[in-house]
């Protein structure tokens, strides 16, 4: 037992059809040496309770299993604990485990070895962190950036507030988790005129061109509550305050990961 | 009645966008205020910003200001390079050149190092070539628009 390594399985790895693909894991993990303690989540336990706990035993490499969720259900608070952040997703959605270039299954476990230690950005929303992106869907609401400037669309508007991953316009990449700002992407709704006469005809839909800009803090502000989706958890508020804590994140990756695609412009 | 495009055709559908990207995809580096978004206030950036939208406040940008056909500029304008095709409202401070295309409607004063002006476009203020490298090392203000009548310029 290494008790550098603690493992965080997701309560959906107890179905009976995890346990072969879980049984691998760890033969494997114990092959490489890095097998370590194991502990679940549940609905009743805090995560956050749950990996204090494994720090405080000595852990330093916290270990997630399960997938883009499992990650998403710590992310939260683990960028304040003295660890590196290790992920073994065995299923979908897996999209982060793209991004930072780990395989899906027990291969997984060859990256996790390999330890190829990332630093990464983290964001902020209100004292909420997040390592992906804040989504606000459809939102009548505008971005206050370092207080210089109000953004927003001019109606209705899907807003993205990005540190890891997103797409441009053209679906090329953008966010840089390393470069210590945070994408703001705005996409427009509009109501597209038909012939028809009936108002249920006139659909909505989205244009084409997306506003892009880099911001390091700001605030999100609405006249009426609005969902903000942060790493896939709900926040409901009227205001959001944005930051980004660079260099907040150990994390290891693979050799194929995607944490810096694309040169960007900044805005201050 | 109903659109012909696809789904795929639709480059964002406002779904999670922490997709995994092919390395390399170049991107552009621009800031770009779209079609529907508009900004108030002191608006900067260090590179080139591309402009479809509205803009109330002040515009400066250290790399090229692109102002497209649609976008409506209410605001004082300092850029390194400037290329207009719409409507501005306010007073251009350009260091190195200055594009006005056929589309472009300006109401405020200008000055530019260089200037080309396309037939059709439309300038109502005072035009100011060759201090456009001056005014930048000096950080002069703005200039203020004169009570005297505005000339226009179409060429």
């Amino acid at each position: 037992m290494n008790r550098l390594y603690a493992y965080l399985y997701d309560d959906f790895l107890t179905d009976s059809s995890y346990q072969r693909v879980l049984a691998n894991v760890e033969t494997r993990c114990s092959a490489l040496g890095i097998q370590g303690r194991v502990s679940r989540l549940a609905i009743f336990r805090s995560p956050k309770e749950i990996v204090e706990g494994l720090v405080h035993d000595g852990a330093q490499n916290i270990v997630v299993v399960g997938n883009d969720t499992t990650l998403q259900k710590v992310m939260w608070f683990l960028p304040d604990l003295p660890v590196t952040v290790g992920y073994i997703p065995l299923c979908k959605p897996s999209d982060i485990a793209g991004l930072l270039g780990i395989p899906v299954g027990e291969a997984a476990c060859e990256t996790l070895a390999a330890r190829r230690v990332e630093t990464v950005d983290i964001g902020r929303i209100n004292e909420r962190y997040f390592l992906t992106e804040v989504l606000l869907r459809d939102a009548r609401a505008t971005v206050d950036v370092d207080g210089r400037f109000r953004i927003g669309p001019s109606q209705a508007g899907t807003i993205s507030i990005r540190n890891l991953g997103g797409v441009t316009s053209n679906g090329l990449a953008m966010s840089n988790a390393k470069d210590g700002w945070l994408e703001l992407a705005i996409q427009p709704s509009v109501e597209e005129e038909s012939p028809s006469r009936f108002s249920f005809f006139k659909k909505k839909a989205a244009i084409a061109e997306e506003t892009k800009m880099l911001l390091q803090n700001g605030s999100i502000q609405s006249r009426e509550p609005i969902d903000a989706l942060v790493d896939g958890h709900v926040l409901n508020g009227f205001s959001f305050s944005l930051s980004i804590l660079p260099d907040k994140l150990k994390i290891i990756s693979g050799r194929n990961k995607h944490l810096e695609p694309v040169e960007q412009g900044l805005v201050e | 009645m109903f659109t012909n495009q696809k789904r795929s055709d639709f480059p964002y559908n406002g779904e999670s966008a922490y997709m995994p990207v092919t390395p390399g995809a170049g991107a552009s580096s621009a800031t770009v205020i779209a079609r529907g978004v508009k900004v108030e206030g002191e608006f900067h950036s260090q590179g080139d910003v591309l402009i479809e939208g509205d803009v109330q406040g002040t515009i400066s940008a250290a790399g090229t200001l692109t102002v497209g056909p649609e976008a409506k500029i209410q605001a004082n304008i300092t850029a390194q390079e400037a290329i207009i095709s719409g409507e501005v409202n306010g007073n251009l401070q350009i260091k190195n050149q200055a594009i006005f295309h056929a589309s472009a409607r300006v109401k405020g004063d200008i000055v530019a190092e260089r200037i080309t002006v396309e037939s059709g476009a439309s300038i109502d203020g005072r035009v100011q070539i060759g201090g456009g490298q001056a005014a930048a090392k000096k950080d002069l203000p703005v200039i203020q628009k004169e009570e005297t009548p505005a000339s226009e310029t179409n060429s």
